[in-house]
């Protein structure tokens, strides 16, 4: 197959005068085609929008029929001339191409310039435009029929400046239709075309082709290069934003995600975006890199988000608000988006950490120092290749945002923090974004809204709490998760808030649980135990074990029973909570020999349940395999304990 | 609003097909949704018997282009074309009314296209009421049965989230603003609250509102649905008999009619963007719908900031934690609705899987992972140490049994216990060394024996083959070798060093026991710890021969295909040199060998050929012997030397 372009040197000047030239001698019957077209374009773009409720196709039906009327016209325009050409489309038209290889429609047929090839392309559009609108007003079938017969007339001519919008275009509606029939390899195949014939117009040839809409106007009112190429952009922009559809109707999440990607950066470099909802856009597709830890392609998603977000003007003075509705909604707007942004910004700063935090820690959760050398040097070597990396990457920005965008990634490293130091700065970052979208998430109104960013403050807390070496600072990192979480989870209605507030009890016990080991760490270091870290100690577990209990409170039914059969969701939740309760229980320190005798008895009863539950329920024993067996042994081991404190007991009184 | 059903916890899917009405069987449309049986329908059933003559099918044409879909959806419940009202009621809303009175928030969904039947199901005609009406009736009875008991509040209200703003359809005031509030939950600020005298009252508050909605239910020219209508009861019980602590209980029921799937459902368009519902896949505007989908939304790690928050902020109280949550899906089973029907069955599908993706959402247990390993190793560390106690303890408590034992024999043997317990300690941990040092070893010998065979079979290959070069494999098997062989040389270093060990602890042993005998305890130890290992040896042994031998196998199959392929082609080859006469003396004698050769096999069958056949046999086992050496050593392994008396002295060796 020949694969030599033959799109002419000339360019589209040179066509579109041979446009008119061929239809000079019908210069009467042309115009009033060309008015045609305008009146249906019109009927379609701008009419159809204020059509009734009732009858919601109204205009689109009318410029469907001036759509037809067109296509007879041009049928007859060069009968005498074309005969030959038109014999052959009347031969094959149940013929159907289907897209194969990227070389079609490079170098076959008639060149897409000729006269033969331009009345192609015309009859070609004029079914592209029938297509649309028989997809626009729900008749699928019939759509595809024109866009096929455009495919059929188009199959015969080369590219070219001319028709390359028309060929692209029409594989953009072929795509997107049958990906609406659920057939997506069928529109993937269409629209991989539509890109690769993209590509090597912009390779091979690269001026600003002619828009489908100038086949039908005069000369006079040929579009500006500037506009040309908007237009062939856009359609080319729609092809990677059916792609990114496709591809996750495919479940190719990360074809998906770059072709999001493309299609955002298009938007902006074009300039065909709204503020806002790209932004809100940009910091979406940043949760997604995130999860898969790209975190450079993440943090410039988030930047990008910012500053783009920033270009929707300014939050309007309450005072403002009060004056007039729109400024009031343009306000919660503004704050609300501004708000989801930098909560997308915590996430990055919290995963960053936690992601760290497990390279970093060992089998028990404590910073490894091998680990952290052997970080630190892998990470001098990929420093190196993601700054290669980032030169081939996808950016966003025009000329004015690019260095706003890059000024403030810079604020906030992208690669794992291997010290105190560096996750301190991560740390802070999130704060500031954490302090941010509590300004219009607030407890008052955003109940789990200002919740959940708590929790995720808390928890940046907690991964910096790792870094810390000394453990009465870390001990005060802690403190402050307490701090923050404890007011609001007894205030908190949870009736209402049943899910929430158990997510919060959970976390201050464990918070406390962590704050007592710490203590005692301490303490064992100091080597003394004076009865100050005793009370203490003794404080924080009594604490932890109040939260797990209110959490098993939580379970019980209204009349206050502990439910015979606790539920899926609250079941492993619950049975751990019972071995911590027991555990804790016998870590209490006392020196009465009573009271000790107390909390074993205590903590025996709750291994107890634990075994017990899983006698009378075995489904639950998978849910918590660790847990069952160590208190199977507790149970089996406590008794002789107790039995053993007991007898001195006796003997010593 | 998808984003709805992933705050939600336990949701009950029920379908609900409607009858065909006459419009439908007039147009000759076919029957999409087969109902199976209670819980299971088909929707696009492959079509069991050819279509009558050809009807007029114009209309449907792109349903029948396509292969049947043949989708089987299943559901907690399928009501099929004749179920009845009471059937539905019985079903979903009477179950949760239970729900209700013990003080649950309890939420229905109704849910499909305009026209598929939500509105009879809903609402229902007079003498025929719908779920709305009999749950409300319900509820009466069920208080009045309690009324001598309880004192009952009940308050209702409705109000339509139309465009993401809230109206009230009881009262013509302004949209109304939603906000959490940390005591009272869900607060619309402003909504009007109705106390119903009856179920009929509410009943005509609910026609009333109906009225006032944006687009009426029942209006079937509406083109698109989007309004969503709230209908909330609020039920306070109390106690009769006047206590101290007076048991109230406040709950909430919310009966929603969701709006319409036939159009995209997850945007909020406004206006002009409106029309684009039915395309809305088309349009960049959303973008945002793709990128939502990247990041999955049931991570707690990303935060997605959905767009229609409006309803799921409505709901927030009443879908997680305690509810009860039910969806009613109605389809219309014609062809005339096929992709609404598909849609909302997808739908539902996909509001049924969040059940088993539930139990992230409530207690994270999974971000404590680190710190939970340290509580289970400590808890760990507790019992071998309460083990240890209770070891000593029990065995203090056996010393005094034994007969004739005086005091200062007791303490000797108890210091002997201490002794022993240490010696058997320190047996143990030999022993799983040696286990250990062993497992390697024999993996090693493994590798070793496979690699062996497999060099042979390259060998094979290669002399078969000969015109290919397979150096480079063999090379690199060859490498491998070496390195197996330095390792295993280690191991077996490692051993030897482990009996060493063994020697010492065993000289030890002789002089804990008199006469030079260890005592009987640790002889047995020992005794058990080296048959353990050797049982442990032999189960290795006999896995890995199996492995070795699925080697073989394969090779042998290779073999096997080989020769069924070579004989016939040979013969093939044979007969035509033989038929052209260019059979030379040697090829007739090669001939004759290779038919000895194949009949040694059938020898058997003809007994006067057998000798023959042997003396063949023999012949061939000679050759096959003289180029590979026998099978047998390959698949054995080293077996351990298990002296029953003393571990040779490390020196010896």
């Amino acid at each position: 197959m020949d694969t030599t372009l033959s799109i002419p040197t000339t360019g589209p000047r040179l066509s579109h005068t041979e446009i008119t030239n061929m239809a000079s001698t019908y210069s009467h019957e042309w115009r009033a085609v060309c008015d045609k077209f305008n009146n249906a374009q019109d009927l379609s773009e701008v009419e159809s929008r204020k059509d009734p409720e009732n009858d919601p196709f109204r205009s689109k039906y009318k410029a469907r029929e001036l759509l037809r009327e067109i296509y007879c016209s041009l049928k007859n325009f060069d009968v005498g001339e074309n005969e030959s050409v038109n014999d052959e489309a009347d031969q094959r038209p149940t013929e159907q191409p289907v897209d194969g290889g990227m070389e079609e429609g490079f170098g076959r047929g008639h060149c897409g310039d000729s006269p033969a090839g331009s009345r192609a392309a015309k009859l070609g559009a004029v079914e592209y435009y029938l297509g649309v609108n028989h997809v626009e007003t729900e008749e699928l079938s019939a759509g595809e029929e024109h866009l096929m017969n455009c495919m059929t007339l188009l199959e015969k001519c080369s590219i070219s400046p001319e028709n390359v919008s028309l060929f692209i275009q029409v594989r953009n509606q072929l795509g997107i239709l049958w990906a609406g029939r659920d057939e997506i390899e069928k529109a993937q195949g269409f629209l991989e075309t539509a890109e690769a014939m993209y590509i090597r117009y912009m390779k091979e040839d690269g001026q600003p082709p002619m828009d489908l809409t100038e086949f039908f106007v005069a000369e006079e009112e040929a579009l500006p290069q500037q506009e040309r190429t908007k237009r062939f952009e856009m359609a080319y922009t729609h092809t990677l934003y059916y792609l990114a559809q496709v591809y996750k109707n495919l479940e190719q999440y990360e074809k998906a995600g770059g072709y999001c990607h493309s299609t955002l950066q298009r938007q902006l470099e074009f300039n065909q975006f709204i503020p806002l909802e790209w932004a809100i856009n940009a910091a979406t597709l940043s949760q997604y890199y995130i999860t898969k830890t790209l975190y450079m392609e993440g943090r410039h998603c988030l930047s990008a988000a910012s500053v783009i977000a920033g270009l929707a003007g300014e939050v309007p003075s309450e005072a403002a608000a009060q004056e007039s509705e729109a400024e009031a909604e343009k306000r919660d707007q503004l704050r609300q988006k501004r708000a989801e942004i930098a909560r997308c910004w915590i996430k990055y700063c919290l995963n960053l950490l936690q992601d760290a935090k497990k390279l970093l820690e060992d089998n028990i959760g404590e910073l490894d120092m091998d680990r952290q050398a052997e970080l630190r040097a892998t990470r001098l070597k990929e420093e190196e290749e993601k700054e290669r990396g980032r030169k081939s990457a996808v950016l966003f920005g025009s000329s004015d945002t690019f260095d706003s965008i890059c000024g403030l990634e810079e604020k906030v490293s992208c690669v794992f923090p291997v010290d105190f130091e560096e996750a301190r700065a991560i740390f802070l970052v999130g704060q500031t974004y954490v302090n941010q979208a509590k300004e219009y998430f607030e407890m008052d109104g955003h109940v789990t809204d200002h919740i959940e960013i708590l929790q995720d403050h808390s928890a940046l807390f907690k991964a910096l709490a790792f870094f810390e070496e000394d453990l009465e600072r870390r001990c005060k990192m802690h403190k402050r998760r307490v701090d923050m979480m404890e007011p609001i989870c007894k205030d908190l209605n949870s009736q209402y808030y049943l899910l929430v507030c158990r997510q919060l009890q959970f976390e201050l016990a464990e918070t406390y649980y962590e704050m007592m080991d710490l203590k005692l760490a301490v303490a064992n270091k100091q080597d003394d135990l004076d009865a100050h870290t005793v009370k203490k100690f003794n404080h924080l577990c009594s604490s932890s074990t109040k939260f797990y209990q209110m959490f098993l409170d939580s379970v019980r039914s209204p009349e206050g029973k502990w439910p015979e059969k606790l539920e899926d969701e609250v079941l492993r939740p619950a049975l751990v909570a019972k071995f911590r309760v027991a555990r804790l229980h016998s870590r209490l320190i006392s020196s009465s020999k009573t009271v000790q005798l107390e909390n074993l008895n205590r903590a025996l009863e709750c291994y107890n349940f634990v075994v017990q539950y899983c006698k009378d329920n075995p489904e639950a024993k998978s849910a918590i395999e660790t847990e069952l067996e160590l208190s199977e042994e507790m149970v089996s081991l406590l008794p002789l304990k107790i039995n053993r404190i007991q007898a001195n007991l006796a003997s010593s009184n | 609003m998808l984003a709805i059903m992933d705050v939600c916890s336990h949701v009950k899917v029920v379908v609900r097909v409607r009858p065909t009405n006459d419009n439908e069987k007039c147009e000759n449309f076919r029957n999409v949704v087969q109902v199976v049986d209670n819980h299971m329908l088909i929707f696009d059933p492959k079509e069991q018997q050819m279509t009558s003559f050809g009807g007029p099918r114009v209309r449907n044409r792109d349903v029948n282009k396509r292969a049947n879909k043949d989708l089987k959806f299943v559901f907690d419940n399928v009501f099929g074309e004749d179920s009845s009202q009471v059937d539905i009621f019985e079903n979903t809303t009477k179950r949760i009314l239970d729900g209700v009175l013990n003080g649950f928030n309890c939420t229905v969904f109704a849910y499909g296209a305009t026209g598929a039947g939500k509105t009879h199901t809903m609402l229902g005609s007079s003498n025929d009421p719908g779920v709305m009406y009999r749950t409300m009736t319900e509820l009466f009875s069920r208080m009045d049965q309690v009324k001598e008991e309880k004192i009952f509040d009940v308050a209702f209200s409705y109000l339509e989230v139309y465009n993401e703003q809230i109206r009230d359809l009881l009262a013509n005031v302004g949209p109304l603003a939603v906000r959490e509030d940390p005591s009272k939950g869900v607060v619309i600020q402003g909504l009007t609250l109705h106390q119903p005298k009856s179920a009929e009252h509410i009943l005509e508050a609910l026609d009333y509102g109906n009225r006032n909605r944006t687009q009426h239910p029942t209006d079937m020219n509406a083109t698109s649905s989007r309004s969503h209508a709230v209908f909330q009861i609020y039920l306070k019980q109390q106690d009769r008999t006047a206590s101290l602590n007076p048991n109230v209980r406040v709950a909430k029921m919310s009966l929603i009619d969701l709006a319409g799937s036939e159009r995209a459902s997850a945007t909020n368009a406004k206006g002009a963007r409106q029309r684009e519902g039915a395309n809305i896949n088309r349009s960049l505007l959303a973008l945002g719908n793709v990128i939502n989908a990247l990041a999955d939304p049931k991570s707690k790690k990303a935060h997605i900031p959905y767009r229609d928050s409006k309803l799921t902020r409505l709901l927030k109280d009443s879908l997680g934690g305690n509810c009860r949550t039910v969806m009613i899906a109605n389809i219309s089973p014609s062809s005339k609705s096929y992709d609404d029907t598909h849609n909302t069955l997808k739908y539902a599908n996909r509001a049924k899987e969040i059940k088993s993706s539930l139990k992230r959402n409530v207690v994270s247990l999974d971000s404590h992972i680190g710190q939970y390993a340290v509580i289970c190793e400590r808890q760990r560390e507790e019992i071998v140490q309460l083990k240890k106690k209770l070891k000593e303890y029990e065995e203090r408590k056996m010393d005094p049994l034994v007969p004739g034992g005086s005091n200062t024999i007791n303490t000797i043997s108890s210091q002997n216990q201490t002794e022993i317990h240490k010696v058997s300690e320190s047996l143990q941990s030999i022993f799983s060394s040696r286990t250990q040092i062993r497992r390697e070893h024999l993996v090693l010998e493994r590798q070793l024996k496979e690699n062996e065979l497999r060099q042979r079979h390259s060998e094979e290959c290669n002399q078969q083959a000969q015109l290919f070069s397979h150096e480079r494999k063999l090379a690199s098997l060859f490498t491998q070798q070496q390195h197996i062989r330095k390792r295993l040389e280690e191991a077996e270093l490692r051993f030897l060093e482990n009996n060493g060990w063994l020697h010492r602890v065993e000289n030890d042993m002789k002089l804990l026991g008199q006469d030079s005998q260890p005592p009987v305890v640790l002889q047995k130890d020992l005794r058990c710890h080296r048959l353990q290992l050797q049982v442990e040896d032999l189960k290795q042994h006999i896995e890995q021969m199996t492995h070795l031998i699925g080697i073989q196998d394969q090779e042998n199959k290779q073999t096997k295909k080989m020769v069924d392929m070579l004989l016939p082609a040979y013969s093939r080859q044979y007969w035509t040199l033989r038929g052209s006469g260019l059979v030379t003396a040697a090829d007739e004698a090669e001939n004759q060998d290779l038919e000895h050769l194949v009949l040694r096999e059938r020898g058997v069958v003809w007994a006067d050929q057998e000798k023959a056949g042997e003396q063949k046999d023999e012949e061939t086992q000679a050759e096959g012997s003289r180029l590979r050496p026998e099978l047998v050593p390959i698949l054995s392994f080293s077996h351990l030397i298990c002296p029953h008396q003393n571990s040779p002295c490390s020196s010896k060796s």
